[in-house]
């Protein structure tokens, strides 16, 4: 059942390989951001605002701070908390969807419904209530987004649960005897995961979006910490004086956001096995072709 | 007869190609130099299998095929070109002198409006009267195709009819402006076998009242034998063979043609076989008491009671028919059986041994007793697993022969057995065709070697060759194997032969059971033998004996 095979035939598509080769040299930078980055991220200094070039790779700040050290120190915890929280969310949706869409009755409605009651919260406010409740930080940022992004997965499960499971190969596999851990894990979850991923890469772009606005906000990461949120909130006031200071912080939240969504793409592609072979069914009926 | 229908033929088609721009620009042709005629009070059937491109061509006509559509050649319509006629002048012929009956009646209509309403759209699109007149004719029209209370169901919702009444409806929409000619694409094939004689009766009746030529696109070589003058044989966007009807089931000249006429199974055709006849000895198979099968309604409220109170039994290693139209309760019974589907009250036993019917699980060694080969070849293969994990699959939920090793054996033993290449394994169910899928349905079914076999209508969406070599496949395997199997059927042609014994359901119930021969030559009970006469045969002659058309020869001269 293995798709490495099919995974690494993806890789050879240069798109596929260069989101991989930037979210990997980003991850990479983050973990050692100490040693990547040049200067002490929170070390101010006289030499404000200065442009890219020389001894500041990416130009300072407005407090004359190396701005691809905060870049990098930043994406630490920029990373971990979208991640996290895609993460977080997946598995309480994916989890929430299977049991809503395999059960019947009441723990159907409860779970479905459940989900409905998140869905009716403004997520902005939803996450200022928590945060404004257990004050700012990281894993607060993690949970809340969690939840808040749980729903849409669980409704596209369910919803695929459903399509899924009224197909005959779900049904043929049932009166061979498969148990009920089996048919959701192994036949059913499968067929699911493809939307999921999609969203999954969604979800990272909006967490990261959404953190970034929290941030922004005051509520996400407490400042002088470097976030790309934190940043782009500082790069905006002066964005008359200084626009490259926006445009670096935005920059990246773009490209990594970009780069997970076409590694989402790759993924999906190699892990469905109609698509990426060669050989077709048999049909009698061959197609004249005139060119 | 060439000149004659050179003369009056209403529609005409001369080297007619229909291909598909390619997203590279390139052209491929599905069709090629197709070319037939057809005069007023005529029926030309267009014969082939699925991708034959019968439905193309006949889409081709009016245009009504998918934008990256080219056609090449000439369609006629009494001397005029529709190929290069302008959009316009097209879009007038629609429906006015050239109508169409399409396959299924509940998505040709629109859920939205009521059938007296699209009805009286179809005929003001062609005709300046008021919405009043239009209504009125409406009216007048479902009178003409046979639905009872025209003036209460004018007002009805597809949804609200029967697929019978629906298709009738569909016909007065296509005849509403008495088109020359009415093009039918498949137009019994949704339908049960009693509808689909109804319906074709009242094609034949009102092509004589209004002098239509008709086109009929059909698969079914029954069909064909009761309606067609002339029939064209397509096969693979070509015509392979075209002949008078009887001409055609006479000599047929192509190897195709004969090929296709040999697949088709006969209700009327093997003497009853006297082996089969003797009365079997020994314990039984499966023995069914009292089903009562009941839906869950929302809410767990009882819903639905598909089926009530049906006994049959089935002796080792006999094949049983089950037959019914849509709605009868045959596929329920065999989901009941294996658990698909809720049991009520009656007893289950399988090689004696009672199920619990209470359990929507039973124990491994119970379940190991019995298999399932499902209807969908599309669906019933998991997309995601290679064709031998599918294989495997139930060894692997049984624990049976546990080495990686020994499970590749058995499949590539079950490959066989179906008549597939060992090697296909680590193939795909999208590699494979219909036919190829359903036989890879049947190895997973024999890999535990069960010794009960259920088939929810196995060849159903098959075209007849492919269902030819499955049923064979199946036969073969049971005669080998020593299986016995419940083999649950809308076609009573391929139940006879088939099965050993036959049980015949309506609404729910079991109307009629016995040996084949009996129940199908000699049916005590008025609604067998009304299932048994709808069923076309493929033979001009016999079937228009049968629906009391006749002799042709006599419509064409003048």
């Amino acid at each position: 059942m293995s798709r490495l095979p099919s995974l690494l035939r993806e890789f050879r598509s240069p798109g596929t390989l260069a989101a991989a080769a930037f979210l990997g040299l980003l991850i990479v930078a983050a973990v050692l951001a100490p040693w990547v980055a040049p200067y002490d991220p929170l070390a101010q200094s006289s030499h404000r605002l200065l442009s890219p070039g020389g001894a500041h790779l990416l130009g300072t700040d407005q407090f004359g701070r190396d701005v691809f050290s905060r870049l990098v120190t930043g994406a630490r915890v920029d990373l971990l908390v979208s991640f996290g929280a895609a993460g977080l969310a997946a598995f309480l949706g994916v989890s929430i969807g299977l049991v809503g869409g395999t059960s019947r009755g009441l723990v159907r409605m409860l779970t479905m419904r459940g989900i409905e009651v998140i869905l009716a919260f403004p997520p902005i406010v939803f996450a200022l209530l928590v945060v404004t409740l257990f004050g700012p930080g990281a894993l607060t940022l993690v949970v809340t987004m969690g939840i808040l992004f749980a729903p849409s997965f669980a409704r596209i499960v369910y919803g695929e649960v459903l399509t899924i499971s009224n197909l005959e190969y779900v049904q043929a596999s049932r009166v061979i005897g498969s148990s009920r851990r089996r048919i959701l894990g192994r036949v059913i979850l499968p067929g699911v995961l493809p939307p999921v991923l999609v969203q999954l890469s969604l979800t990272v772009a909006t967490a990261m979006l959404l953190s970034s606005g929290l941030s922004y906000l005051g509520l996400g990461v407490v400042p002088p910490t470097p976030s790309w949120g934190g940043m782009i909130a500082e790069g905006q006031a002066l964005m008359m004086q200084s626009p490259l200071l926006l445009l670096f912080s935005s920059g990246v939240v773009v490209a990594t956001v970009l780069c997970f969504s076409v590694l989402a793409d790759a993924l999906e592609r190699a892990l469905d096995p109609r698509r990426g072979r060669g050989r077709r069914p048999a049909t009698p009926a061959k197609p004249l072709s005139v060119s | 007869m060439m000149r004659e229908t050179a003369n009056t033929a209403v529609l005409e088609a001369r080297s007619l190609s229909v291909g598909f721009i390619q997203d590279e620009g390139a052209t491929s042709w599905v069709t090629q130099d197709v070319s037939f005629t057809v005069a007023a009070g005529e029926t030309l059937a267009i014969v082939g299998e699925s991708g034959s491109g019968k439905t193309v061509t006949a889409m081709s006509v009016l245009d009504l095929l998918p934008g990256n559509a080219v056609r090449r050649g000439e369609i006629l319509f009494r001397g005029e070109d529709l190929v290069s006629a302008p959009a316009e002048r097209l879009r007038r012929t629609r429906g006015q002198d050239i109508a169409m009956v399409f396959q299924e009646p509940m998505t040709a209509f629109n859920p939205v409006y009521s059938i007296g309403r699209q009805i009286a759209d179809a005929i003001r699109s062609h005709q300046a009267i008021s919405r009043k007149a239009a209504m009125e004719r409406a009216v007048e029209l479902l009178q003409l195709v046979g639905i009872p209370e025209p003036e209460r169901r004018v007002r009805s919702f597809p949804h609200q009819l029967s697929g019978g009444q629906r298709q009738r409806a569909m016909i007065a929409m296509a005849i509403a402006c008495r088109p020359s000619v009415l093009i039918a694409d498949e137009p019994t094939t949704a339908l049960d076998v009693t509808v689909q004689k109804e319906i074709l009766q009242l094609l034949r009746r009102l092509q004589r009242e209004l002098s239509m030529a008709i086109v009929l696109i059909t698969h079914d070589m029954g069909v064909v034998a009761e309606m067609a003058d002339r029939v064209i044989v397509m096969r693979a966007g070509e015509v392979v063979e075209r002949a008078e009807v009887h001409e055609l089931f006479a000599h047929p000249t192509h190897p195709y043609t004969r090929a296709l006429l040999d697949a088709v199974p006969r209700i009327d055709s093997v003497a009853p076989d006297p082996v089969r006849e003797t009365t079997p000895t020994g314990a039984m198979a499966l023995e069914v008491t009292d089903l009562h099968v009941r839906y869950r309604g929302p809410w767990g409220r009882p819903g639905f009671l598909a089926v009530q109170d049906v006994s049959f039994a089935i002796p080792q290693g006999r094949m049983l028919g089950l037959v019914g139209e849509s709605g009868s309760g045959k596929s329920t019974i065999g989901r009941a059986i294996v658990g698909l589907a809720p049991i009520e009250s009656g007893q289950v036993r399988v090689n004696g041994r009672e199920l619990n019917t209470a359990a929507s699980r039973q124990p491994a060694e119970v379940r190991r007793e019995y298999a399932m080969v499902f209807q969908d070849p599309a669906s019933s293969l998991n997309p995601r697993m290679s064709i031998g994990d599918s294989i495997a699959e139930p060894l692997v939920v049984h624990r049976r022969r546990s080495s990686d090793k020994e499970r590749r054996a058995r499949v590539a033993e079950l490959l066989d057995m179906v008549e597939l290449p060992k090697d296909w394994s680590g193939r795909f169910p999208h590699e494979l065709s219909g036919g190829q899928r359903q036989r890879i349905g049947i190895a997973r079914a024999l890999a535990l070697e069960p010794t009960l076999l259920i088939a929810d209508e196995p060849t159903s969406a098959l075209d007849v060759s492919v269902q030819a070599a499955v049923l064979r496949i199946l036969q073969e395997l049971q005669e080998r194997l020593g299986f016995s199997c419940l083999f649950i059927s809308h076609d009573l042609a391929v139940v006879e032969l088939l099965a050993d014994q036959v049980a015949v359901l309506q609404h729910g119930r079991l109307v009629e059971s016995g040996p084949t021969a009996q129940v199908l030559r000699e049916p005590r009970e008025d609604y067998t033998r009304r299932l048994v006469e709808a069923a076309p045969v493929p033979d001009p002659v016999v079937q228009r004996r049968r629906v009391g058309r006749p002799p042709q020869g006599t419509a064409l001269t003048g």
